[in-house]
């Protein structure tokens, strides 16, 4: 059971141990081993149709892997783990329109916080994300990169040690992306929670990530984990000149583009894969 | 716990829907049988399958059927016609929506059954006043779907043609009906359900003995005659559940296109 | 529309003005036509020799209504002998027949929503009920219900409870995954998933189904007291037809149009306060 202590705690940390998924006939997933180290945050990338979105929901306990095990600090889940907290891909159905902001971020908080305290958690949440004052609108009085926000802060109200997020910026525009992107980092480094981003967008891979994890097509299986050492605060300038960064990015795209069909792979699209 | 669920596959759908009419008359039936239910007038499912067999062997029972049959394509038809003309005039134009608003308001509550004995005295017997309550009752939805159908056109495909120089004519038949044809088929799909009801109804309350309604009627007089009235219901309803389907498939082949623009 | 407003930027500020007024001048009169000539159709068929005898003035018909159905006194809540006698035990059935047709739709549409398998295996019957002549089942009712207020309330109830349940279960399958899975994550207890996200995420739909069940509880309020029935609108339509009372026949048609007006008003006021939020995201959309 939840207890939503007021108390943070340590960041959690999750291991994959061969993971594979499969539907009727169809092998989505082949077999993944992959760590996600406490505190730091990993990055998944691959093509559309990897299983990337499989793969996330049998991590978030949404769903029982065919074979393998999820550990979550270091004992198997069972169900959605306590101390898991979730930013979808989808702001438009993943916040409920019929509610106003402040509702929408104390819902998961409605079980074992007590009112004042929900209250102010709400306020700090909201804060974080840089939306103070919009506690009464309602989600769809704000734009699409606003949305996301009240849905980060909704997550973080729960004090998570781990945050999974799907695809988060992949609806809103190039401008709010990057803002997101660094928010999303600022916040990490100040609440040291442990995250876990899915995204097919390589730039946005290597900006986030301490660690990227690089999945094939289906049936997936990780093709390496790379390790990225770029200083913190990163800028979405200067940190993309330095040669680490591009160097990433290309291996990165490299890897992806093996596994992708020829034609498809022409100079114009490298930056984004799959979409 | 998870109290939303994924859906099911269409085959397991068929399936458990199968299950589920055979299974309902199974357990009816032993109800009544067991006597764990009693009382006079209660639907036993074998004698009202029975009586409904007999009904579909029986010549007469068909003349019945067509008449009633007949009675709700002419009710629709004028319906059609009136709905479509009206509600798309309404839909494009500020000044005739204004003219009629009002009194689409105030005449749609009014339940066309109980004008349709009005109708007789003005019109006289026969099937005419019956066709007309199923008229008037099918002309809303039509009526509204039109309405919506004349404002349905995306105004940047309007916008598209003119710069490809599609003339006015040509924006009108080739932009403005095609995007508003779907609407108005919903409306008339809509209305082809209630129709079939209300047409039985109006058989049942105003006519002489004729269709579906016709045969209710007649049957209901004999206390001892219920599984007739049962089966003829059941039939009607059958009947509807069979517009219905129709309409869908006819729905999905003419206008599959539109599936691709909801949201 | 572009002309107009082309129109406007050309043209000097009276001038506006001016149309302004006379616009808002025929959005008051311009509705207002069309009943006028149908009252006028109304009167000159009355005047006609061959239908006359059925059509009753209007001006008749008009005073007939307001003495049977209004009344001086503040004792009888201002409502005629008539009102009291027969509109009031109308309503009050067809109120109940809707309420009984609302908990039951509403309970069952979210039970079965919720419920794959069961939505499956009761689907068929769903249609079935839709498609039923409910009217034809008027006799049965009284035989398995008796001769009271009864057997007519359950009949409103059967005749319109499908399209309430038939939306709801509509509308909570339309929840969807995305909002099933935030349940899940944030561990939402049952209770609020119901209330919260089950209710309200299908409150559209359901309102949709409740608007059809309400228009047409008046139909099936009439139908069922057609037959064995000692007060009532549908019995002062037989009666006074039976009693060649033309004018009596008019009035309940007039008085049914106000009834369903009146409900209508009252449904799109309540539709507004609950489903403000639905407004505000189809208004985003467009």
């Amino acid at each position: 059971m939840t207890e939503h202590t007021t108390e943070r705690t340590a960041p959690a940390s999750l291991e994959l141990e061969a993971i594979s998924k499969v539907y009727g006939v169809t092998r989505a997933i082949d077999e993944i081993n992959a760590q996600v180290p406490a505190g730091e945050v990993t990055v998944i990338v691959g093509p559309s149709g990897a299983g990337k979105t499989t793969l996330l929901r049998i991590i978030s306990g949404l769903d029982t892997p065919t074979t393998g095990r999820v550990l979550f600090d270091g004992s198997p889940i069972k169900g959605v783990p306590d101390g898991l907290a979730m930013v979808f891909q989808d702001y438009s159905r993943s916040l409920f329109p019929w509610m106003r902001v402040e509702d929408n971020v104390a819902f998961p908080l409605r079980r074992g916080v007590e009112k004042a305290e929900r209250r102010r958690r709400v306020l700090e949440a909201l804060q974080a994300v840089g939306l103070e004052g919009k506690e009464r609108l309602y989600p769809w009085q704000m734009s699409g990169g606003m949305q996301q926000r009240v849905a980060i802060a909704r997550a973080l109200a729960c004090h998570p040690r781990l945050l999974v997020m799907d695809e988060p910026y992949a609806s809103v525009d190039a401008q709010t992306r990057a803002e997101l992107e660094d928010l999303l980092l600022e916040i990490q480094t100040r609440l040291n929670v442990t995250v876990l981003v899915v995204t097919h967008d390589i730039d946005e891979s290597v900006y986030l990530a301490d660690n990227i994890i690089v999945m094939s097509k289906a049936p997936s299986t990780v093709q390496e984990v790379i390790r990225v050492g770029l200083a913190r605060p990163r800028d979405q300038i200067a940190t993309k000149e330095e040669p680490e960064f591009v160097h990433a990015r290309a291996h990165v795209l490299r890897l992806l583009r093996g596994e992708a069909e020829p034609e498809a792979a022409t100079p114009d699209d490298t930056l984004e894969v799959g979409v | 716990m998870q109290l939303i669920h994924e859906p099911l596959s269409r085959r397991s759908e068929v399936v458990l829907g199968v299950a589920g009419v055979l299974g309902s008359a199974l357990v009816l039936e032993l109800l009544i049988r067991l006597e764990i239910v009693t009382g006079s007038g209660l639907p036993l499912p074998s004698a009202v399958a029975d009586q409904a067999r007999g009904l579909l062997g029986d010549v007469d029972f068909w003349s019945q059927i067509l008449y009633t049959l007949r009675e709700w394509m002419l009710g629709l038809a004028i319906a059609s016609v009136a709905g479509v003309v009206l509600g798309g005039l309404m839909g494009a134009s500020r000044t005739v929506f204004k003219l009629f608003a009002l009194t689409v308001e105030i005449l749609r509550p009014l339940p066309a059954i109980a004008v349709g004995p009005l109708l007789v005295l003005l019109i006289g017997d026969g099937m005419l006043p019956l066709a007309v309550t199923v008229a008037i009752a099918c002309t809303w939805p039509i009526l509204f779907n039109s309405m919506y159908a004349a404002k349905a056109v995306d105004p940047v495909a309007i916008q598209t043609a003119r710069t490809l120089h599609v003339s006015p004519l040509g924006i009108l038949t080739r932009i403005r009906l095609p995007a508003a044809l779907p609407f108005m088929f919903t409306g008339i799909r809509v209305a082809a359900s209630i129709g079939l009801i209300v047409a039985v109804s109006a058989e049942l309350l105003l006519g002489n003995g004729v269709g579906i309604g016709g045969y209710i009627l007649l049957a209901s007089t004999s206390a001892s005659n219920l599984d007739a009235v049962y089966a003829a219901t059941l039939v009607a309803g059958v009947m509807g559940v069979l517009v219905s389907v129709l309409f869908a498939v006819a729905d999905r082949l003419l206008f599959g296109w539109k599936a691709g623009l909801a949201p | 529309m572009s002309a107009i407003t082309r129109d406007r930027a050309v043209r000097p500020a009276p001038s506006a003005v001016s149309r302004r007024i006379r616009r808002a001048g025929s959005s008051a009169i311009l509705p207002l036509v069309v009943p006028a000539l149908l009252v006028a159709l109304w009167w000159w068929g009355s005047e006609s020799a061959v239908n006359g005898l059925f059509i009753a003035p209007p001006r008749d018909v008009l005073d007939r209504t307001l003495s049977d159905f209004l009344s001086p006194h503040p004792g009888d809540l201002f409502l005629g002998e008539v009102a009291r006698h027969d509109l009031v035990p109308s309503l009050w059935r067809a109120a109940l027949g809707f309420w009984l047709a609302v908990v039951v739709g509403v309970g069952l549409g979210i039970v079965l929503g919720l419920r794959p398998v069961l939505a499956a295996l009761f689907q068929p019957l769903v249609h079935l009920g839709r498609s039923l002549p409910t009217p034809a089942l008027i006799g049965v009712f009284f035989l398995l219900f008796g001769t009271g207020d009864w057997p007519k309330v359950l009949l409103i109830a059967f005749g319109v409870v499908w399209p309430i349940l038939f939306n709801t279960i509509d509308g909570v399958q339309g929840i969807g995954t995305a909002r099933a899975h935030v349940a899940s994550v944030f561990k939402i207890p049952s209770r609020d998933v119901l209330l919260r996200i089950v209710l309200p995420g299908a409150a559209p739909k359901i309102f949709a189904g409740v608007r059809v069940a309400l228009s047409l509880s008046l139909i099936m309020m009439v139908i069922s007291e057609l037959q064995k029935a000692k007060n009532g609108l549908g019995y002062l339509l037989v009666y006074s037809q039976r009693n060649f009372d033309y004018p009596g026949f008019w009035t309940v048609l007039v008085v049914l149009a106000v009834v369903g007006i009146v409900l209508n008003v009252i449904m799109i006021q309540i539709e507004r306060r609950v489903l403000a939020w639905h407004r505000g995201v189809t208004a985003q959309h467009d």
